[in-house]
C-alpha cells in the first residue's frame, strides 16, 4: 500500500544516519524535486542535473560525499525548517526562507521570460507589463504565477511546463510565462524544442539558485562554508564550466 | 345474585394474568431484542468506524507525506460526509493542522443521552499515520463521532419495539377477557347461582348448564351428589342426637366415679379428668386440659411417663404407684391403673387414681415392726443380718473388709434389777444415741435384744489390718464414749461396755458365723475384766494394738524429738565419698532404735508421714548446712533425702522445699530427692511438673529402688531424672553372668543410654562390688563401706576418708 513511500523513507532513514556522519565532513544526505535541467530525476530514481552534479563535485572538492534524494518539495522544506535534514538543491532566496535556511553562493540561475511559438512576433515584447495585450499561462502556485498576479496581469495557469508548452505550441495561448532552461529542457524532451522561442523581459532579472542548508541542522553553517570552498575550487578547476557545458 | 365486584371476577382474574404475563413475556423477548440489536449496532458501530479510517488512512498518510492541503482537505470533507462523524482532521508528523472539517452535530435528547451512556463508546479516534518509522511524532487521523446521532438510531428503534410489543400484549389480553368471560366465567356464575339456590330450596331446581363439557359435567356430578348426601345428612342427624345421649351418660358415670380418673394422651398431657381429680389435686376440671399428668407426680417426669404409657397395652391394666402433688403443695401416695384405649384411631390412656396414704403408712408400721428394734429405734437382727450379708457379698467380689462390734454393757443387769425397767429402757436409748453419734454414716447399728448392741462397719479398709485399726478405733471410741455417766431421773448411773470384733470376709464363713466370732470375742473380753474390746483372731489383736501403739508412738516421737537422721556413705570405685543418703531412725525410749521399715508404711497410712518427712527434709538440710559450715570435702556432691509419695504430692511441696533450701542457704545443686517408680507412674504429669520446677533450682532426682516396681522405660525418658538407684534385691549375691547380673547389666545400659547415674543399694561384699564394676557400676551404698552413722560419725568418717585419699596422693 506503501510501497511507493517505502524509498522516500528509507532514504529519509538513512539520511537522518548519514548527516550525523555529515557533521564529520565526510557525507551529507541532500533532497530535491525534479526540476530538470538542474536536477533531473530519471527512473530508477537516478538523479542527475546542473545543480546536482555542481553540487556533488563541490562537495567532492571538499572531500565530502553528497547524496541526493528525491522528496516532495513541501516536505524537504519542513523538515529543513525543523532542522531534520541537512538540505536542499536548489532554491532560490526568499524573505521567509531566510528565516530557516542557510543560502550558499549561487550554483545556477533561472531565467525568466516568455516561451512563445517559434513564429510568435515578439517584437513589442520588452516589460513583463507587456504580457497584458496577450493570452498569458503560467505554472500554478508556482513564484511566476504569483507573480503575474501581484502586477495585476491577467493570466491562467497550467499544470506543469509540458501543458505549459504544449499550450503555447498547439493552442491559442500567446506566452508562457516560465524559466528559460526549464522550458528548454521539456520542448527538447517533447521535440518541440524547434517550434519554440523564448524572450527575456527587461524588468525581470534572473533568479539565482543556491544550495540551501537548514539553519536548525547540527554544523551547517561549517558545512555551508566547506560547500563555498568546494564551490570555489571547481570553478577554479574548470570542472564547473564543464558541467555547464555538457547541458547546453 | 352473586355479590361480589367484576375485579373479582375468573374473567378479569385471567385476563389480568394474561396481561401481566405477556408484559413481562413482552418486554423479557423485547429487552433480549433490544440487547441483541444493542451487541449488534455496537459491533456495526465500530466495524463501520474501522473501516472508514482503514479507507482513508492510506491516502491520509500520502498527503501528510506530501503535506498536500488539498489533499487533506478533501479526505476530512469526505470523512465529514458520513453522519456518524461530525468532527475530521489530519495532523501531520511536525504536529500541525493539515486539514480540519467540522459540522454541528446533532442535538442530544434525554433517548440520546440515555443511549450514549448504555453505548459507552469510544467517540473520539485517533489513528496514528505511520510516515517515517524512526519518527517519534506520528501523524494522526482524528475523528469525533456524532454520539448523538448514533443513539438516536437507536433508541427508536428500541423504543419501536417496545411499543409494539406493549400494544400486541394489550390486545392479546382483551381477546382472551373475552373468551374467558364468554365461555368460562358466565357458566360459572351460572352455575354458582344454581348452588345458592339449592341452599335455599327444598327441591332441586334445574341444572343450569347442560353441555357435554367440563363445565356441564361438574354441574351434573354436583346435582347427583346433593341428592345422596341430603338422604345421608338426615340418618346422621339421627345417629348424632343417640349418641349426644350416650355420651351424657358415660360423663355422668366418670364424673360419679369415687377414684380420680384422667384421660391422657400418650405424650402424657391430660384430655380429661373428673371431679374427684379435681378434689384431690384442688384444680379445676377445665385447668387439667393440656397440661401433662407428670406436673402432678412427684416420681415421674413428663419422659418417664410417656415412656410407661408405651409399655401399657389395650386390654392389660398396669397398676403403678406414684406421688401426686396437688396444686397447693399437698403430696398423698396414689396406686393408679392404666390401660390403653382406642377412640377414633386415636391412642388413650385411661388412668384410675386411688388414694393409698392409709395404707402406705400400714405397711410403714408393719416395716418398722418387722426390721426396727420399737425401743431405740435402731435395726433389728433380721435387718442387720441381711444388711451384713450383702456388705459380706460385696467385699467379696472387690476385695475390701469390714468389721462387726459384738457391744454388751457391763452392769446392765444390775441397774435393771435395781432401778427397773423404765430406767434401764432409758439407758438403752440413751446407748443407741451416743452408738449412732459415734458410728460414721455407712455403718449399721442394731439391738439385738437385752443389752446387746451391734454395729457392722461395712467398709474399713484394703486389708484385714488396716481393717482391724479402724475397728479398734472404733471400738475405742466407744469405749470411752460409754463410760461417761448416764444421767436417769437424777440418778448417775455408770455403764461400761464390752465389745467383741470380727473382720470380715474371713475364709468362707457366713453372715452368721461373723457374728457367733464376734460374740465369742464378746465373751473373751468379759472373762478377761470387761470395758475393753478384743478381736477374734488373736494375731489381728496383737497386730492391731501393735499399730495403734505406733500410730500413737509417732504423734509423740515428733514432739519428744524422738526421730533422728544417720546418713549412709556412697563412695566411687576409689572409695571416695561422693555423698550420702539420709535415713531415718526413731529413738523409742522403750523400744531403743526402731528401723524405718516398722513404721513408716504405718505413718503413711495414717498420713503421719507429711509431718515427719517435711522433718527429715528440714533437719537433713540443716545438717548439710552444718557441714558446710565446718567444712566440706571439694569431692562431696550430694545429699540424698529419701522422699514418699504422699509428701511429694501435697500441693504446697514445691514451695516448701524452695524455702527450706532458702531458709538453710543449701544450694540446690547439693541436695538428691530420692522418689520411688510407682508415685511417677500414678501421678505422672503432676510429678514432671514438680520436678521441672524444683530442677531449675539444681535439685537432683534419683529414682529409689529401681526394678522392684513397674520399671517404665517411659518416665525414664521423659522426667528430669539423674541417677538410677539399683534395687539391694538386685545387688544381694550378684555374680557376673547369673540371671541377676544379665538384669543389672540392663539396668546400667538404659541408664547410660539416658545419660543417668547408676548408684548399686545394699552392696555388702567385694565380690559384689567387683561384680557391679565388671557390668559398668561404679558408684555403690552398703555395709561393705559403711553402715549408717550418726551426724558426728560420718562428718568424721568424711574428713577420715579425706586424709587417706591426701596421704595416699602425697605417698605416690
Amino acid at each position: 500500500m506503501f510501497s511507493y513511500l517505502h524509498k522516500p523513507v528509507l532514504a529519509v532513514l538513512l539520511t537522518m544516519l548519514s548527516s550525523f556522519a555529515a557533521a564529520d565532513g565526510r557525507r551529507v544526505e541532500l533532497y530535491t524535486v525534479n526540476f530538470p535541467p538542474y536536477t533531473i530525476i530519471e527512473p530508477q530514481n537516478t538523479i542527475r542535473g546542473i545543480d546536482v552534479e555542481v553540487v556533488t563535485a563541490a562537495f567532492a572538492a571538499v572531500g565530502i560525499e553528497a547524496t541526493i534524494t528525491e522528496a516532495p518539495w513541501k516536505r524537504i522544506l519542513k523538515n529543513m525548517e525543523h532542522g531534520r535534514v541537512a538540505g536542499t538543491l536548489s532554491c532560490a532566496r526568499n524573505a521567509p526562507r531566510e528565516k530557516f535556511i542557510l543560502f550558499s553562493e549561487p550554483i545556477s540561475e533561472n531565467i525568466w521570460g516568455a516561451v512563445t511559438s517559434r513564429d510568435f512576433d515578439s517584437r513589442s515584447l520588452s516589460h513583463l507589463s507587456d504580457v497584458q495585450h496577450y493570452e498569458v499561462i503560467a505554472v500554478a502556485d508556482w513564484g511566476q504565477s504569483q507573480q503575474l498576479s501581484q502586477h495585476n496581469l491577467r493570466h491562467s495557469v497550467t499544470p506543469d511546463i509540458d501543458s505549459g508548452i504544449r499550450s503555447v505550441v498547439y493552442r491559442n495561448v500567446d506566452l508562457f510565462y516560465n524559466g528559460k532552461l526549464p522550458t528548454l529542457y521539456h520542448a527538447q524532451n517533447l521535440g518541440l524544442q524547434d517550434k519554440i522561442a523564448f524572450h527575456r523581459f527587461e524588468d525581470i532579472e534572473s533568479t539565482p539558485l543556491h544550495l540551501c542548508l537548514s539553519r536548525l541542522y547540527p554544523d551547517s553553517q561549517t558545512l555551508l562554508e566547506q560547500f563555498n570552498n568546494g564551490l570555489n575550487k571547481i570553478k577554479h578547476s574548470g570542472e564547473f564550466d564543464a558541467i555547464y557545458k555538457k547541458y547546453n | 345474585m352473586l355479590r361480589f365486584k367484576f375485579i373479582h371476577r375468573l374473567a378479569f382474574k385471567q385476563a389480568r394474568s394474561v396481561l401481566l404475563i405477556s408484559l413481562v413475556l413482552g418486554l423479557i423477548s423485547t429487552g433480549w431484542q433490544i440487547y441483541n440489536d444493542f451487541d449488534l449496532e455496537k459491533h456495526h458501530l465500530q466495524l463501520t468506524v474501522s473501516q472508514i479510517t482503514l479507507l482513508h488512512k492510506e491516502s491520509a498518510a500520502r498527503a501528510v507525506y506530501n503535506l498536500d492541503d488539498d489533499q487533506a482537505e478533501e479526505i476530512t470533507a469526505t470523512l465529514i460526509a458520513n453522519p456518524f462523524i461530525y468532527h475530521a482532521a489530519i495532523i501531520d508528523d511536525f504536529g500541525d493542522k493539515l486539514a480540519e472539517k467540522a459540522r454541528q452535530p446533532v442535538a442530544k435528547t434525554w433517548l440520546a443521552s440515555l443511549g450514549n451512556h448504555l453505548f459507552q463508546i469510544n467517540s473520539h479516534i485517533e489513528e496514528p499515520l505511520r510516515i517515517n518509522p524512526s519518527d517519534q511524532d506520528d501523524a494522526r487521523l482524528v475523528i469525533d463521532l456524532d454520539t448523538a446521532h448514533i443513539a438516536n438510531n437507536y433508541v427508536r428503534r428500541a423504543m419501536t419495539s417496545l411499543s409494539v410489543g406493549l400494544i400486541s400484549s394489550l390486545i392479546l389480553a382483551t381477546i382472551f377477557l373475552l373468551l374467558i368471560y364468554r365461555y368460562l366465567s358466565q357458566p360459572i356464575l351460572d352455575i354458582a347461582s344454581w348452588v345458592n339456590q339449592l341452599w335455599q330450596s327444598e327441591s332441586c331446581p334445574p341444572l343450569p348448564y347442560d353441555k357435554p363439557d367440563e363445565l356441564g359435567e361438574l354441574a351434573t356430578g354436583f346435582a347427583r351428589l346433593w341428592e345422596e348426601r341430603k338422604d345421608k345428612t338426615d340418618q346422621l342427624n339421627d345417629t348424632i342426637e343417640r349418641l349426644s345421649k350416650s355420651e351424657h351418660l358415660s360423663r355422668s358415670l366418670m364424673d360419679n366415679a369415687g377414684d380420680a380418673m384422667f384421660l391422657c394422651l400418650p405424650d402424657s398431657s391430660i384430655v380429661r379428668a373428673n371431679h374427684q381429680a379435681a378434689d384431690s389435686l384442688k384444680c379445676d376440671e377445665e385447668a387439667f386440659t393440656g397440661r401433662s399428668l407428670a406436673e402432678f407426680s412427684n416420681n415421674y417426669s413428663t419422659k418417664s411417663l410417656q415412656a410407661l404409657f408405651t409399655t401399657i397395652e389395650e386390654k392389660q391394666v398396669s397398676t403403678i404407684e406414684d406421688i401426686q402433688i396437688s396444686t397447693q403443695g399437698d403430696t398423698f401416695p396414689i396406686e393408679a391403673r392404666c390401660i390403653r384405649m382406642c377412640f377414633d384411631d386415636n391412642d388413650y390412656i385411661l388412668i384410675l387414681a386411688r388414694d393409698i396414704s392409709v395404707r402406705k403408712e400400714a405397711e410403714k408400721q408393719i416395716y418398722e415392726l418387722a426390721f426396727f428394734d420399737t425401743l431405740t429405734g435402731l435395726a433389728n437382727r433380721r435387718l442387720f443380718i441381711d444388711r451384713l450379708k450383702t456388705a459380706m457379698k460385696f467385699h467379696q467380689d472387690n476385695q475390701r473388709y469390714g468389721a462387726v462390734l459384738y457391744l454388751d454393757l457391763d452392769r446392765f443387769k444390775t441397774i435393771n434389777d435395781s432401778l427397773g425397767h423404765s430406767i434401764g429402757d432409758t439407758i438403752l436409748c440413751e446407748v443407741a444415741k451416743r452408738l449412732t453419734q459415734i458410728l460414721p454414716e455407712n455403718a449399721t447399728c442394731a439391738r439385738f435384744g437385752g443389752d446387746e448392741f451391734v454395729a457392722l462397719l461395712p467398709d474399713t479398709g484394703s486389708s484385714a489390718e488396716l481393717c482391724a485399726e479402724t475397728a479398734a478405733n472404733c471400738a475405742l471410741q466407744i469405749l470411752a464414749e460409754l463410760v461417761i455417766p448416764f444421767e436417769v431421773d437424777n440418778h448417775q448411773l455408770f455403764c461400761s461396755t464390752s465389745i467383741g470384733i470380727a473382720v470380715f470376709p474371713d475364709k468362707h464363713n457366713s453372715a452368721a458365723e461373723i457374728l457367733r466370732h464376734a460374740d465369742t470375742a464378746l465373751y473373751r473380753v468379759k472373762t478377761l475384766g470387761r470395758n475393753s474390746f478384743q478381736f477374734f483372731d488373736p494375731e489381728m489383736q496383737s497386730s492391731a494394738q501393735e499399730r495403734l501403739e505406733v500410730e500413737k508412738g509417732l504423734h509423740q516421737a515428733l514432739n519428744n524429738h524422738e526421730f533422728e537422721l544417720w546418713f549412709q556413705p556412697q563412695v566411687n570405685s576409689a572409695d571416695q565419698i561422693l555423698g550420702a543418703e539420709a535415713l531415718l531412725r526413731w529413738r523409742h525410749p522403750e523400744k531403743g532404735i526402731i528401723l524405718p521399715g516398722c513404721f513408716i508404711h504405718i505413718a503413711e497410712e495414717s498420713g503421719q508421714i507429711v509431718e515427719i518427712g517435711n522433718w527429715v527434709l528440714l533437719q537433713a538440710l540443716q545438717q548439710l548446712a552444718a557441714w558446710r559450715e565446718q567444712g566440706l570435702p571439694e569431692s562431696f556432691g550430694r545429699l540424698a533425702i529419701n522422699i514418699s509419695p504422699l509428701q511429694f504430692m501435697q500441693v504446697d511441696f514445691v514451695d516448701r522445699v524452695l524455702a527450706m533450701l532458702d531458709q538453710t542457704g543449701i544450694p540446690g545443686l547439693m541436695v538428691e530427692l530420692e522418689i520411688t517408680e510407682n508415685m511417677l507412674l500414678n501421678n505422672f504429669e503432676i510429678a514432671s511438673n514438680k520436678m521441672k520446677l524444683l530442677k531449675q533450682r539444681g535439685i537432683s532426682f534419683a529414682i529409689d529402688d529401681f526394678g522392684t516396681g513397674y520399671s517404665s522405660l517411659r518416665y525414664l525418658h521423659y522426667l528430669p531424672l539423674d541417677i538410677l538407684k539399683i534395687d539391694r534385691s538386685f545387688v544381694t549375691g550378684l555374680r557376673p553372668s547369673s540371671e541377676l547380673a544379665a538384669i543389672v547389666e540392663v539396668i546400667i545400659a538404659t541408664a547410660d543410654r539416658l545419660n543417668l547415674m547408676v548408684i548399686a543399694e545394699g552392696v555388702e561384699t567385694l565380690n559384689e562390688r567387683s561384680a557391679l564394676m565388671e557390668l559398668g557400676c561404679n558408684c555403690f551404698q552398703g555395709y561393705l563401706f559403711s553402715k549408717p552413722l550418726d551426724a558426728t560419725q560420718f562428718y568424721q568418717k568424711l574428713c577420715a576418708s579425706v586424709e587417706s585419699q591426701l596421704s595416699e596422693l602425697n605417698n605416690l
